[in-house]
This record gives structure tokens, sequence and C-alpha cells, in this order.
């Protein structure tokens, strides 16, 4: 499944079976509506607990914004993956905005001056069980959530 | 269709928003409820979130804009109907919604408010 664009996360079994990747485009034309949508799609059929099903569309919902609020434009991606039993969702957000200059301090209250409260990353980060983020200077921010569920 | 519903019980807006608001809608309901409050003399509003799923910090940000504003015009702000998810949700992004009241649904914020159940006249409101 894993393509140029989604390298798989290197310290990941090999036996992980992955899913179908569902993307939607985020911008001013779509918004977040396309990934909400796809997203609720990908995850309906999993039968998760209305916890694991909040955190998974929050943490689109966070990246989504982040986006739009950052970055432009860009897109995100879902993919479900399995890996000994257990169920988690690869969220994988792109865009071409400026890209972050200073990673460190992006998960720290209050880094951020532009909108939201600056805890945006730090919360993913709180809620995924994996979250890496490469910054692709001068243009584009590349975030992947992991988030088991059981 | 707007992502959000005014209504006015005689001196409390009622504002029931779903979660697709963007900043766009945001502003325009800071102006719609600045002058409903001014106009009507409303002393208390609720929001209530019963219909969002995800509460992000975009979202918990324009409340906090949003009861600011009221404040600032002797308005009280109540959150009701927030849900489990939305509620660790709050906690894991460390969003304090500063001078802002809750309650679990919108009669209790009602009751809290000191209001009787049985509003009377309930209007509908988008300007």
């Amino acid at each position: 499944m894993a393509n140029a664009h989604h390298p798989p996360s290197c310290n990941h079994a090999e036996n992980m079976q992955t899913f179908a990747t569902l993307c939607a485009p985020v911008d001013k034309v779509h918004g977040l509506s396309a990934i909400r949508q796809y997203a609720r799609r990908c995850i309906a059929s999993w039968n998760l607990s209305p916890m694991a099903r909040a955190e998974i569309l929050t943490i689109i919902n966070e990246l989504g914004n982040n986006i739009l609020h950052h970055g432009g434009e860009g897109k995100i991606c879902i993919t479900p993956a399995q890996i000994n039993g257990h169920l988690g969702f690869r969220i994988v957000a792109e865009d071409t905005g400026p890209g972050i200059s200073s990673l460190g301090k992006s998960r720290f209250r209050g880094h951020s001056r532009r909108k939201g409260l600056g805890l945006g990353l730090k919360g993913v980060g709180r809620m995924a069980n994996d979250l890496r983020i490469a910054s692709r200077l001068p243009r584009g921010t590349y975030v992947e959530a992991w988030k088991w569920v059981f | 269709m707007r992502p959000y519903s005014v209504f006015i019980l005689e001196n409390i807006l009622l504002v029931s928003i779903q979660e697709e608001i963007d900043d766009k809608n945001v502003q325009r309901l800071l102006g719609l409820l600045g002058s409903l409050v001014i106009r009507h003399r409303i002393n208390a509003v609720i929001f209530d979130l019963h219909d969002v799923e995800v509460v992000d910090t975009f979202l918990a940000t324009n409340i906090e804009k949003l009861a600011d504003m009221l404040q600032l015009l002797e308005a009280e702000v109540m959150v009701s109907g927030l849900s489990v998810p939305a509620v660790l949700t709050l906690l894991d992004f460390e969003i304090q919604l500063k001078g802002v009241s809750f309650a679990l649904d919108v009669e209790q914020a009602l009751e809290r408010l000191g209001k009787s159940k049985n509003i009377s006249s309930l209007r509908l409101c988008h300007g």
C-alpha cells in the first residue's frame, strides 16, 4: 500500500497489514467536509468505541484546521492497519504552506502566533500513539499520526 | 445552510452550534450575537454543543472569542451538551474556556439561570 508519498512508518514490524487508503483534499473549496465524510466512511466498518471514534475524528479535524489556517491547502489520508490483531489508523496530513521553522517549539503551548490556541499539535501528540512531523522547508509540512484503538 | 441556529428565550439567547462552523460564520455570529444582546437586553447566552461530535482547538478558540465579547456586554455565557469524548478532548488540548460555566444540557443550563422549563416564547432568529 505504501507509495512515495506515504512511506511506511519505520518502527512498525513487517507483518503489518494495511487497508485501502482514503485521501481527500483540504482547501478553501472543500474545507474539512470532504475528509470528514471520508473518515466517517472509513472508520464506520470497524465498530469503534465512541471514544476511539472521537479521537480519530479530532486528530483529523485538528490537522485539517492546521492546513486551512497555516498551509492554505493540502490533503489528508487515512489508512486502517492491522498488526497481531491490533487495529490502528494512520492519518497523514500534508500541506504546501510555509512549513514549521521551529519544530521543537511547535509542541509547546502558545508557540504559534497565528490563530488557534497553539496547543493543537501538542494535543494531537497526546491523543495519538505516535506523531511524526516533517517540515519540508521552504514549503510544506508533513504530519503523520498513528492511533491504535485495540 | 448556516452551521448555527439562534433562538431567543425571553432574555436568554440559545445558540446551537454544528461542528462545521468556520471563521467566516464565527465572524457573522459575533456580529449577530452582539447586536441581539444589546437590542434585547440579553443577560445570558447558552451555547449548545450537543450536535458537535468533535471539538478541536479552533472551535474552542472561536467559542472563547464569542464568550469574551459577550462577557464584555455583560452577558453570562454557558456551554451545554458536551459529550464525554468532547470533554476528554478539551483536557487533552488543555482548553480552559475561561469565564464560561457548564451544564449537561439546555434544560439544566436554563435551570441554573433561574428559568422555568416552560418558556412562553421561543423565537428562531437569523439576523
